[in-house]
């Protein structure tokens, strides 16, 4: 997927409201800054520019492609929730059919969207990964075998806030590395953050 | 009620008229004293002319989701940010149009409350009566459920009732309960077995729930209607309707409740293999579709009570289909779409058929 196609689908096709959302979440991330013009003024035009610089300074700095960053981002969704995620239990002769964890079907159906890096598998990958982490944060980060796939469910602060206090081994150094702005974990990051909301752009009308 | 004829001089002395939906009724007599003509003046602030506005919508929506390709290009959503949200639900449905009993149960109750409407659902529920039947068969047997629910019966007997209305001949408020208790438990074993995942066809099963809660709501606004009238000069205990409504509004918010609806969203995932976006349209379309069926009866309940008189009552769907009939035509001129045309007329006069509103 080319990175022009993400930002056209994204950014440039958000609305008014939420595209506030986006310019003060960035902000007060410091995702993206503009040193001479306020958040404010900016148009969608402008951010878009912005954000694609960005993504290209990523693909430099990293020496990887736009999908190679997908895949690391990809990665490092399921490396949050993969361990958490309750298994079947094995077939036997007193339970031939076990039932599967609605949890796990759903990581099932995400890790297939891995497959082909499009704009909708991309999409479908990371609101199944959203929705089973928001889970695993309400449950104390402990295995869970069930979730709630409503939008309605996600918080971006409250994922990313535990993000960044994931540790890649528990008591030691922080699992994401982000003190280099233009690395894939920094990337993965902002990436999320323009996904969510997109997801929050096309809920549909209406209660749930 | 006295011969004074107030005087009006403000607007205060105005509003203590209106009833509390902001309405102010007035009424024409003629020579013999028979109404001749009732208007309905909505004060400008008034919020509480909701319930009229929503019925409104509410019928246009109808109108527009239903199958006819033509129909369905229109937006009548109203303002210019939900034309656009209502474009993008449009090209959705467009996407997910494999999918044709979805587009038909969005249109579920306005076609469950007519005869014109009703033969359309008739013909694939009917179609599908045998598996139902066959479904509702295992969860008597594993409910111990001894009474004969049969699916088909109850789709007759809707069929009959309808009939009944349309031909103004005598359906009595105690079949009307009737039907509306076989309704309601049928559509409560199938949930039930929904719920449970104790049958292979989901899609079947699933249509005929939507199916069958339309035609719930249909039959319970109707009996509301009997029984209030029937019914109001001798109720003083406050309690206006009858002691079966809560259990019968009990079983339509078993289809709004998380796991009901998180069932719905499993089917679109892995059954139907939607993306998580068209998923969202899916199960959360059916899922307003509910609310939307219990807005309407509780909504039908407050007009009900407002007007508190069976012919105001009926003027005031006379009224509201005129309404109705008017803006479908606005919209239609102002999308220069011409009624002279044959076919774009008889989709227009079908729509309104089934809407009861010709």
């Amino acid at each position: 997927m080319e990175k022009k196609e993400f930002i056209k689908k994204t950014i440039l096709n958000f609305e008014e409201d939420l595209f506030s959302d986006v310019k003060d979440r960035f902000a007060t991330k410091d995702y993206i800054t503009f040193s001479f013009c306020s958040m404010n003024f900016v148009s969608r035009e402008i951010f878009s520019e912005k954000l694609y610089d960005y993504f290209e300074k990523v693909e430099i700095n990293t020496s990887k492609s736009f999908d190679k960053l997908l895949e690391k981002y990809m990665s490092n969704m399921d490396s949050l929730v993969s361990g958490k995620i309750a298994k079947a239990q094995k077939a036997n002769k007193k339970n031939p059919n076990p039932i599967v964890p609605r949890a796990r079907k759903y990581y099932d159906k995400a890790d297939e969207r891995r497959k082909e890096k499009s704009f909708d598998n991309l999409i479908d990958f990371s609101r199944i990964m959203m929705c089973l982490y928001t889970a695993i944060i309400k449950n104390d980060k402990k295995e869970i075998t069930d979730m709630n796939y409503s939008s309605d469910c996600l918080d971006i602060e409250t994922i990313v806030d535990a993000m960044e206090k994931e540790q890649a081994v528990i008591g030691k150094a922080a699992k994401f590395n982000l003190k280099d702005f233009y690395d894939d974990d920094d990337f993965t990051f902002i990436l999320l953050t323009v996904i969510y909301y997109y997801i929050k752009n096309n809920v549909s009308i209406g209660e749930y | 009620m006295g011969n004074i004829v107030e005087v009006i001089k403000t607007m205060a002395q105005l509003l203590k008229y209106a009833n509390e939906n902001g309405v102010i009724e007035v009424v024409t007599r003629g020579k013999n004293g028979r109404i001749q003509k009732m208007s309905k003046l909505l004060l400008e602030n008034a919020t509480k002319n909701d319930v009229a506005k929503q019925q409104v919508a509410n019928k246009l929506m109808g109108a527009l989701s239903n199958a006819n390709p033509l129909m369905s290009g229109l937006n009548l959503a109203g303002t210019a940010a939900n034309t656009a949200i209502g474009l993008k639900s449009l090209q959705m449905l467009g996407v997910i149009t494999k999918l044709s009993k979805f587009n038909l149960i969005l249109s579920g109750v306005n076609l469950c409350a007519t005869c014109a409407g009703f033969a359309i659902m008739f013909k694939k529920l009917d179609r599908m009566s045998t598996k139902i039947n066959e479904v509702l068969s295992a969860v008597k047997t594993s409910h111990k459920i001894y009474v004969d629910y049969e699916f088909k019966k109850v789709l007759s007997e809707h069929s009959n009732m309808l009939d009944c209305r349309r031909l103004q001949k005598p359906y009595s408020e105690k079949e009307m309960r009737e039907l509306v208790d076989a309704e309601c438990n049928v559509l409560d074993m199938l949930i039930e077995a929904f719920s449970e995942n104790s049958t292979g066809d989901e899609e079947t099963l699933i249509f005929s729930i939507y199916s069958l809660a339309s035609m719930l709501a249909a039959s319970i606004m109707y009996f509301d209607e009997i029984y209030y009238f029937n019914n109001k000069e001798i109720i003083t205990d406050g309690k206006t309707w009858h002691t079966s409504h809560s259990a019968w509004m009990e079983v339509l918010n078993k289809i709004t409740s998380d796991e009901f609806v998180a069932r719905i969203q499993d089917h679109g995932m892995f059954e139907l293999d939607l993306s998580t976006e068209e998923n969202d349209y899916f199960y959360k379309g059916l899922h307003n579709q509910i609310l939307d069926l219990i807005t309407e009866i509780e909504d039908n309940q407050t007009l009900l009570t407002v007007f508190d008189d069976e012919i105001n009552y009926k003027n005031y769907f006379e009224i509201l289909n005129q309404d109705i009939k008017e803006t479908v035509a606005k919209a239609i001129e102002d999308s220069d779409v011409s009624t002279d045309d044959q076919e774009i007329s008889k989709a227009v006069n079908d729509a309104f058929e089934k809407l009861a509103i010709a």
